[in-house]
């Protein structure tokens, strides 16, 4: 039978998403877009035990058992053969680069360190919320292996069911309708630079945060978590800006929207889109107070379906374009390349995902010690946060290629003087 | 359960200090050791790209045209020998672009060494082909020869410590006025003109005024700073 007509889950391969399209092309021997998520749970994990559950589990997640392919126009996915991602020790580089070769395989790496269970996905295969629920499920079926009862329910997905032609769609195919066109600037913005550490490795440091004090510090300035956190980071690079006495460039953050919480979409792929929140220091001089409004209304104005959608009709309609179908792969890869060293992070300081609360069953919670979310390494940018929150707890976690930790320090020492508890875990308490 | 005194954050159970702003933590020797950090020291560190499989690869990719363009030469031997400059282009291309990838960490004078016998060699093909003058030994091969001089030593400075952008590009204009007013003396000789030198001294006089105004903003800092942030962009 012809793959187009089976089944998306019993095709040999499949095309990669409009959002994961972009990433192959951007990967090379020294930067991958990789993210981790990690689980912590109560006891040490037995790694016996999680692989036979990945054996149980990964089944149901056909779009993530895969390996990726060059095709003579796109890059494809293949699916794997009766081979399984290897279950490694963690180490203290994470994210580090992807090679297509390695692992397996496999764009999804795992690690266990004590009761620490992390995964990291290559950004072509998927999005934050999509590792989530892969990450609780396996977790889940761990659980369960231990002799505890989970039932499945929210990102816990049920392993005897087969996955659903929702899962696995290019849910930017179904929802891009738009007939407006939107335009992007690209602006070349400020960045915090400073001494780089040495390649293929990162500073990770995770701030846990009161949740409910938090929110409550937010609503105190009408804003979301996501508004306050995101308004501290411009704050900080604004005024470090200020304080340089250089010619005064943008700040800028830029936002991944799940677009899931717009339209009705159960995909487990890539299914997000990235606006940026600027802030001219030209315009003038901006309090604390004024920024939070600004990040607040900009990101208000953006983010609803009809805006999402007009942007995600542009993305689609490249993708789309007869010309750009029909030129070779190599010729692709390096207009990608070049077009992301070119503008890519130039046009952003920061980061700020924010996955927002993990829905697990209430059965599981007890098991469940912490959540962390962590982008991978910029290019530039010292300042690319993964935020994720489990419970009362707000994990936010910065991936820093810089040895200066100004950012990290201001950030979190803003939020201690607003009144909330933050706890600071890092790889760099290790150093000497 | 410690917490730093400056950042008001509370820090892992064991840490030796804080990670936001280093301030020290005074705990048992007992408790930081039998506390696990929160990282492994464990580093994956990738392996470099197969530099070498990428060089085979386009030594096959040249070795076909290659071929086919001799082949071709063989059976119409009265079209001249037009393969030798399609050859010798190919392999002078291998000896600068490819080798340097089959070697492990290539010396810079090794790669530099190489690239002048290449191009010697080249431009030897070509008086081999045109014999006129003896331009070869009057022209072509002391050009590439002062011209590798020039790499070998402007090198041989950049390795000895680190230096700064405009100390770099003072040193490369001092080159590019010495070497003009080489070339020219060698050009205009060649074809036995009256003067020595001519356009060189114009490069020549441009280069030192050039050399003079970033050696005095080298010198001043204000002046470099203000340079910085007028011509920045």
């Amino acid at each position: 039978m012809k793959n187009k007509k089976l089944p998306l889950q019993e095709r040999a391969w499949f095309k990669i998403d409009n959002a994961g399209k972009i990433f192959p092309g951007q990967n090379n021997s020294k930067w991958s877009n990789v993210f981790r998520i990690s689980v912590s749970l109560k006891s040490d994990i037995d790694k016996s035990i999680l692989e036979n559950a990945l054996k149980d589990m990964l089944p149901r997640f056909p779009c993530y058992d895969v390996r990726i392919r060059r095709g003579i126009f796109w890059y494809y996915f293949e699916k794997q053969q009766g081979v399984y991602p290897p279950i490694s020790e963690d180490i203290g580089n994470p994210c580090h680069r992807v090679n297509f070769r390695e692992n397996n395989r496999f764009l999804l790496r795992l690690y266990v360190y004590g009761n620490r269970l992390s995964a990291e996905f290559f950004h072509a295969l998927t999005d934050a919320y999509g590792a989530c629920v892969f990450l609780m499920t396996l977790a889940a079926q761990y659980l369960r292996l231990k002799g505890a009862e989970i039932p499945s329910e929210g990102m816990v997905l049920n392993l005897k069911q087969e996955a659903s032609k929702e899962e696995l769609e290019d849910s930017f195919i179904r929802f891009a309708n738009s007939k407006a066109k939107v335009k992007r600037s690209s602006d070349f913005v400020y960045h915090a630079k400073g001494e780089r550490i040495e390649k293929h490795r990162i500073n990770v440091t995770t701030g846990y945060i009161d949740c409910d004090a938090f929110y409550k510090k937010a609503k105190e300035y009408n804003a979301t978590i996501t508004e306050l956190a995101s308004a501290i980071l411009l704050d900080i690079h604004y005024r470090k800006q200020l304080r340089e006495n250089r010619r005064q460039k943008i700040v800028s953050v830029q936002i991944p929207v799940n677009l899931r919480n717009h339209f009705p979409s159960k995909t487990l792929r890539n299914f997000s889109l990235c606006y940026n929140i600027k802030l001219d220091p030209k315009k003038g001089e901006y309090t604390f107070e004024e920024i939070v409004k600004h990040v607040a209304l900009s990101l208000r104005l953006v983010n609803n379906a009809k805006e999402l959608n007009a942007m995600m009709t542009k993305n689609l309609a490249l993708e789309k374009n007869f010309f750009m179908r029909i030129m070779p792969l190599f010729i692709k890869k390096a207009g990608i390349y070049s077009s992301f060293a070119l503008t890519g992070e130039k046009t952003v300081s920061a980061l700020f995902s924010n996955v927002g609360r993990v829905s697990i069953p209430d059965r599981m919670k007890q098991y469940i010690e912490s959540i962390m979310l962590m982008t991978g390494p910029g290019i530039l940018n010292g300042a690319r946060l993964g935020a994720i929150t489990f419970e009362n707890t707000l994990a936010i976690s910065f991936a820093n290629i810089y040895k200066d930790k100004e950012i990290e320090r201001e950030f979190f020492t803003r939020i201690v003087k607003m009144g909330v508890h933050v706890k600071i875990e890092s790889n760099r308490e290790q150093e000497g | 359960m410690s917490y730093c005194v400056r950042c008001g954050v509370e820090l892992s159970s064991g840490a030796k200090k804080c990670v936001l702003c280093d301030t020290p933590v005074v705990i048992s020797e007992e408790i930081k050791s039998s506390v696990k950090p929160p990282y492994p020291e464990r580093l994956m560190i990738p392996p470099s790209v197969r530099k070498r499989y990428a060089a085979f690869l386009i030594g096959i990719i040249l070795l076909i045209p290659n071929l086919v363009c001799l082949l071709i030469n063989i059976l119409m031997p009265e079209t001249g020998l037009w393969s030798v400059y399609v050859i010798s282009s190919s392999v002078f291309f291998f000896l600068v672009a490819v080798v340097p990838l089959m070697i492990n960490k290539p010396h810079p004078f090794l790669l530099l060494f190489i690239d002048t016998v290449g191009a010697m060699m080249y431009a030897y093909v070509f008086f081999y082909m045109y014999r006129e003058n003896g331009w070869y030994f009057k022209l072509a091969f002391p050009f590439i020869l002062i011209f590798s001089l020039f790499c070998f030593i402007f090198i041989a400075w950049l390795r000895k410590r680190k230096r700064g952008k405009l100390q770099i590009i003072i040193i490369l204009l001092a080159d590019l006025a010495a070497f003009s007013l080489i070339v020219d003396a060698l050009v205009n000789r060649y074809y036995e003109n009256e003067h020595l030198f001519f356009v060189s001294v114009i490069i020549s006089v441009s280069c030192i005024c050039l050399m003079l105004f970033f050696r005095a903003t080298e010198k001043n800092r204000r002046f470099k700073a203000w340079m910085t942030r007028r011509f920045y962009f």
